[in-house]
Formats: structure tokens, sequence, C-alpha cells
């Protein structure tokens, strides 16, 4: 942990960051919050453990708008998503200084966070400066996935309408998500009016749908979206259903090679007519 | 002021199973680790929490959802009004906050010349039979906004934990017929008068707050807010909604469903023009609203303490601790002009 | 509600080769069932997945799209875009639940009237196949 204070006193003296996103312990409640410390803040209570839960690339589009420099603490998941960001345009590279933090999974209420059991990626695949254990982990993956593709149709509907009739539409996970930042979300879009906005199962199906087709190929994966959701709807499955088919179907899963261009984006002659016609292992 | 009734722990689901032969009875349950309001099932477990659960009550009253009229425009066109429900009911084990919020949202939905009559109707029917809180939770702070963990402030019955079982008594005529069991029997026994902890958050008075509308303070604040709309949905004084009609083939509803002001589109109108486009803008409404426009409008400031927003917040900040940082500032600035130096 | 026996199928054709199949088929009287209702759009890379969701929740039994022949797009790429879209718009759906017979993917050319006839028949038999299971993703009734 000191080696990190003393990096970030390191790049403040040089001028190479003006301020540093990272994580403060609250002195009275012992909470872990994301914070802006600035040159001459003092570094005691900046921390990263199991605690460091959020992601920060989040707040770097409003930062980068102020400051001309930040360093960002990055788990492997919170670099993936900075990627994402940096391949969309949103953030300028040459703004960030990003510290690559190892991670060795988080805790969410005192057990290891869901997400950290089938972690793709633990490393950022950027970084400036490295901190830790650099060692990637070899994780099953999809697990959770391939479970309901086990089941049939009307299993699998029943399984996903319980939790779909539970949302009160708080929109919550879009607000948290790096990669949803449409000016004009098409939840709130009136003329056409695609998803109606009472919380009832259909719009709230409507909703789920496409939020996880607007992610698919550019969802990082960092969980923030199912951490949040005072409901406890499961929507990391429908990202992870989609990484998982686009995996399969054009080999790139987003955010872990950087400058790749997200599967949507780019057209492709070659892929084969037998994509349409569903799930092939 | 009544008596108090005592009821034995071995006793409560016989009273219970009596109260639910004439009422409708909504009754907390502990499920999966989280606690959720439902209707009286005598086969499953009753217990009450102690302190705050961070379900959102307001939805007995302000469903998240509700249809107030469908119209039919097949053959001949109808609008039919949704009818108000009548069938009695009671509601067992909200706390002092929760029935704080209640009478909040009263003054917005039936003390206007625009009365809600489905609120009304839902209002009417119902008999709160409020729990006097047997702790205060980390977050809880309604000491500090004039309540009490043990008031019974609008509540028609009001009990709380003792040795042995449970003491309750009637405030209103509404009550009184719930503690006609013969399960119940009269006692000298009182409930301990607790010193509750006080002073979590230092507010300042409507009149000072309205004076932080300009301050810089409020671009800090919203720094790190993702402006998602949680704590408004769990607030049990927010009542902002949108009204909207739903239509397929000619058959439809008109619902009114719940919205924030804390959602990017809220205030967004025809032609794009926007009043609260940054986050901000809409922190310091939300902020300003539960600690002054509310006291404006309806002589009372509508954050209850409860501390539900705290709980449920994404990225663990805490509501009232904006209200207290803009208070400190307020207090920073009124000793600057008083030491003759200049405001900043 | 449940799929109908007369399955509704929306289908969404580019203009320029689809709904000219489409149009053929009719000139030469090839028939087809009559449950089909026809959108037409300026390409296959038009078609958003939202659309294909919403047909879903607005109670249709299937839903096809249609296009050009990959490398005969008259706007040259589009639907290369469209095979992408949907392939991964089909996953997420069969992912929730929604049966795979209920939506339908193809390439049909202005000169293919026939085909355009005998995929529509194609895709009826299959929705007509799966009547009276439950129609997923529906919208509620609504009781007045």
């Amino acid at each position: 942990m000191n080696e990190i204070r003393n990096k970030i006193i390191e790049l403040f003296s040089k001028g190479e960051i003006d301020v540093m996103l990272g994580y403060r312990e609250d002195a009275t409640t012992g909470a872990l919050k994301a914070a802006v410390f600035k040159k001459d803040d003092t570094l005691d209570d900046l921390v990263f453990d199991e605690r460091c839960v959020q992601n920060l690339v989040n707040y770097l589009p409003t930062l980068t708008a102020r400051y001309k420099k930040i360093g960002i603490m990055l788990k492997g998941c919170d670099g993936r998503s900075l990627v994402t960001q940096l391949v969309e345009h949103r953030i300028n590279k040459n703004q960030i200084v990003a510290f690559s933090i190892a991670c060795d999974g988080v805790k969410v209420g005192g057990k290891t966070a869901e997400k950290c059991d089938d972690c793709a990626v633990n490393i950022s695949p950027i970084a400036d400066h490295a901190f830790g254990k650099q060692e990637p982990k070899k994780v099953p993956l999809y697990a959770r996935v391939r479970e309901i593709e086990k089941m049939a149709p009307a299993e699998r509907w029943k399984f996903f309408s319980e939790y779909f009739a539970k949302c009160e539409r708080c929109y919550a996970c879009r607000q948290i998500c790096p990669s949803c930042y449409c000016e004009i979300c098409i939840a709130d879009q009136q003329e056409p009016k695609w998803i109606e906005p009472s919380a009832k199962l259909s719009a709230n199906t409507m909703w789920h749908l496409i939020r996880a087709y607007h992610l698919a190929g550019r969802c990082a994966d960092c969980g923030e979206c199912e951490r949040v959701c005072p409901q406890e709807i499961p929507m990391r499955l429908l990202n992870n259903a989609l990484e998982k088919a686009v995996q399969e179907m054009f080999k790139v899963r987003p955010g872990t090679v950087p400058d790749e261009l997200p599967p949507l984006v780019v057209l492709s002659k070659d892929d084969p007519d037998s994509i349409l016609e569903g799930r092939n292992e | 002021m009544n008596k108090w009734r005592k009821l034995k722990t071995g006793d409560l689901k016989a009273y219970l199973s009596g109260l639910a032969e004439k009422w409708e009875l909504w009754v907390p349950y502990f499920n999966d680790g989280k606690w959720e309001f439902g209707p009286y099932d005598a086969g499953r477990d009753i217990d009450f929490p102690d302190s705050i659960i961070n379900v959102s009550l307001k939805q007995l009253f302000f469903p998240k959802r509700r249809s107030i009229a469908t119209f039919d425009e097949n053959s001949s066109w109808s609008l039919k009004q949704v009818m108000p429900l009548e069938k009695p009911r009671i509601i067992m084990g909200l706390h002092p906050c929760d029935v704080a919020g209640i009478k909040y949202m009263d003054k917005v939905f039936l003390d206007s010349e625009h009365k809600d009559v489905l609120y009304e109707a839902e209002r009417n029917r119902t008999i709160l039979i409020g729990m006097a809180c047997g702790k205060m939770e980390d977050n809880c702070h309604c000491t500090d906004r004039g309540l009490s963990p043990d008031s019974s402030n609008g509540m028609d019955v009001v009990y709380t934990r003792t040795t042995g079982g449970y003491l309750l008594q009637s405030m209103t005529k509404k009550g009184e017929p719930l503690l006609q069991s013969d399960r119940l029997k009269d006692t000298d026994e009182k409930p301990v008068k607790k010193d509750w902890r006080r002073g979590k958050y230092k507010i300042a008075s409507p009149e000072e707050f309205m004076t932080m509308y300009d301050d810089r303070i409020w671009h800090d604040l919203s720094d790190i807010c993702l402006t998602c709309g949680i704590c408004t949905y769990a607030c049990p004084t927010c009542v902002c909604f949108l009204v909207a009609d739903e239509k397929f083939k000619g058959k439809g509803e008109r619902v009114t469903v719940w919205d924030s002001c804390q959602l990017q589109s809220y205030s967004r109108m025809a032609g794009g023009h926007d009043t609260r486009k940054t986050p901000a803008s809409r922190v310091r409404n939300r902020t300003l609203d539960k600690f002054a426009y509310s006291h404006l409008r309806y002589g009372q400031i509508s954050c209850t303490g409860c501390g539900r927003c705290v709980l449920v917040c994404p990225l663990k900040r805490s509501f009232p601790q904006l209200g207290a940082t803009v208070t400190e500032r307020l207090q920073k600035k009124k000793e600057k002009v008083a030491a003759g130096k200049e405001e900043d | 509600m449940q799929i109908e026996k007369d399955p509704k199928i929306l289908a969404i054709l580019c203009k320029w080769c689809s709904y000219a199949g489409a149009d053929l088929a009719g000139t030469s009287r090839f028939k087809y069932p009559a449950n089909i209702r026809i959108v037409q759009v300026p390409c296959s890379g038009r078609v958003d997945p939202v659309m294909v969701f919403r047909a879903f929740v607005e109670g249709y039994d299937g839903v096809m799209v249609s296009g050009c022949h990959p490398g005969d797009c008259h706007y040259g790429t589009g639907n290369y875009h469209a095979r992408r879209r949907l392939a991964v718009a089909r996953r997420l759906l069969e992912f929730t639940g929604v049966h795979p017979d209920r939506m339908h993917f193809t390439w049909i050319s202005a000169a293919e009237g026939k085909k355009f006839a005998e995929e529509c028949a194609e895709f009826t038999e299959k929705l007509r196949n799966l009547s009276g299971t439950e129609k997923t993703l529906a919208r509620e009734e609504i009781a007045t």
C-alpha cells in the first residue's frame, strides 16, 4: 500500500497527475468510498483492499473535463472497463495514468462477490504502473450462463420473468454502468415510445433485453449493475450470456485487447450464415 | 391515556388469526435474509423487526404502478375510473419513521384541492398498528428530525416488546376494536423509557438552507453522485410520480408510476429544454426539497431521519450527510461574515 | 397468453430484395399463409433488434426478418451489420426463454418469389407446432 502512496506522491510532485482517483476509508463508518485525492490531501486514508468494490472508471468523463491528468486505481475488471471507454473515444488515454493493482477478489456484505468466482480478467489490460503480484487467473467461465442454457425455454422464462416482475425501473443499473452514456436513453424516448415507463412485467422485460443488447460486445463485466440493483435482479446473467455469444461468434472478449473495436461496430463479410441459427458450441 | 394491554408471546398467532378473520391483515416476514411485508399467513413464522427495514412501505398507499382509469375505444368510447378499494385492512409492524412518512404523504395527497381519492380510500380503510423500535440502527437519526423511536404519533395502535410478550395501547377510536380480543389482558406494566442517541446530523433551518441555493458547494457534492434515484425510491416521503397512458388495440389504462427528480430526463421538456441538466442541480433540488421546500409548502421538513437513503445508496454515500455538509459550510460563511472577512 | 393456432407473424423485409420478392410471390400467385403482416425497411441493416423485441411484446407469435443475400446488399454492406445484430438478438431472446422457432431470419432476393412463399409456409408450420404453449414476452391483458 505504501508503494502505491509513494508513487502517487512522486507523480504529484512531478506534475504528472493533477488528481488521483482512488478509495477512501470513511473515518466514522469504516465504509470505503470512491474519492478524489488532490495534491495536498493526506494519503493516509487512501486504501486498496477487498472492500474496493466500486468501478472508478465511471467518474472519469466528468473528471477529465475538469482536470488535465488523472491517476486512477484499477482492478482487473475496472481496467477492462477503461479499455472499452478508451476505444469508444469517451476518454483520451493521454489524460489518464493507470495504476493496475493486483486484485484477489472483492467482498460485498462480507462475502466474496459472485463476479469474482468466474473472473475473466483479474489484471487490468492497461497499466502505466503495476502493483502487487500480476498473475492472471485461469477460471472456468460462464458457469451460471451454462446452467440456464441447460433449461428448456419455458423454464428459462419462468426464471427470468420472476425477476423482471420485481424490477422497479429505478435505472440504477444504467446510471452506474460506464458504458451507458446516451444523452437520451432509449427508455426516455417518447417518439416512438419503445419502452413503457410503468413497472409491469412486459415493460421491464423490454428494458432488460434492450439494456443487455445495447451492451453486447461492449460490457466489461465490472458487475456494478447487479451490485446496485435494489431488487437483486441477476442481470449479469444476460450480459454474460451475450459475452459468451460474442466470444463464440466473433472471437472477441470486450475490454481485453486495447484498441480492439467492439464486434457490433465492425462489419465482416466473412461471418458464416450459421450464426443466425442460434447457439452453436 | 388508554391503559396498556399485554399479549403473551405464545398468544401472538391466535391474536393475529383473530384479527385476520375480520380484516385484511399485513405483517412483516423475514424471508431469504430480507424483511418484506405480506398478507397474514398462519402457516408462516411471524416476527417483528426491532428497527428499520429497507422495504419502502409507501408502496402500501402509493404503489409503484397504479391504474387510475381504463378506457376502451372499440365499439363506443368508454372511460372508467378505477374504483377505490374499501375492504378494511390492518398493517402491523410499521415503525415511527414509516408512520411519519405516511403522515407527510397525507399532506401531499389529502390536504389539497386535488385530493387523491384512491390514496384517500387506502388511508380510510387502513388501521395502522405501529411498533416502537427496540434499537436505533447505524443510519437511524429520527431523533434529529423531531421524532423518537418509541413515538406513537399517527398510529392507531402502538405496541412494543416486553418480557414475555408485547404491550399494546390504542391511540385512536379506529384502533380500539383491535384491543378487544380476550387474548389481551389489562396490565399496569408500562414500556421502559429509553434514552435515545441524537445529534448525528446537524441540519440548518429551512430559511438558512434557502440561502445556499447559489453556493458552489453543490458541484463538489454531486461529484460522486450518479443520480440513479435509488434514494428517492427508498425514501418514505419521496412521492413524485408521472401519469402515462398505456394502450393496445384500442384498450388502455391510465397509470401513475413512480418518478424521480434525480433521473436525467425528469425535467426535460418538448424542444429539448431542460431546467436541471446537471447532476449538481438535481442533487441541490433533492437536498433543498427535503430540508427547505417541504417546510415552505407543508409546514414540516419531509426528512424523517429513517436513514434508508444511506442503506440503499450504491456508492455508500449519505444523503443526510449532504445536508450536514451544507450546514457546516453555512456555519463557516456566517463566521467569516461575523469576523468581517470576505465571503468566498 | 398462448401461441395461437393461426399464428400471427411480423415480417420485416428490406425494400430492394425481400419486399420485391414478396411482391413477386403475390403477382405470381404463389400461395402463402395470410396471417403475415409485412413492414418494409430500406435495408435489413436498418432493423434494430428493439423492433424485434417490441414485436414480441405487442403479441406477435413470430418475427421474420429478411434482406438481400450477403454480397448483394443494395447499399453495399447493410446486411453484414444485420447479420451480426440479429445473431446477437437471437441469442439474447433464446437465452431468456423465447422459443428458437419463433424467430426466422433469411435472405430472399427480388427474383425469389417462390422462396418467399416457402419460407413463410415453413415458418407458419413451425409456429403451429408451438400453438398452445406460453407466448413469452407478450404484454399483459388490459381489463376494462
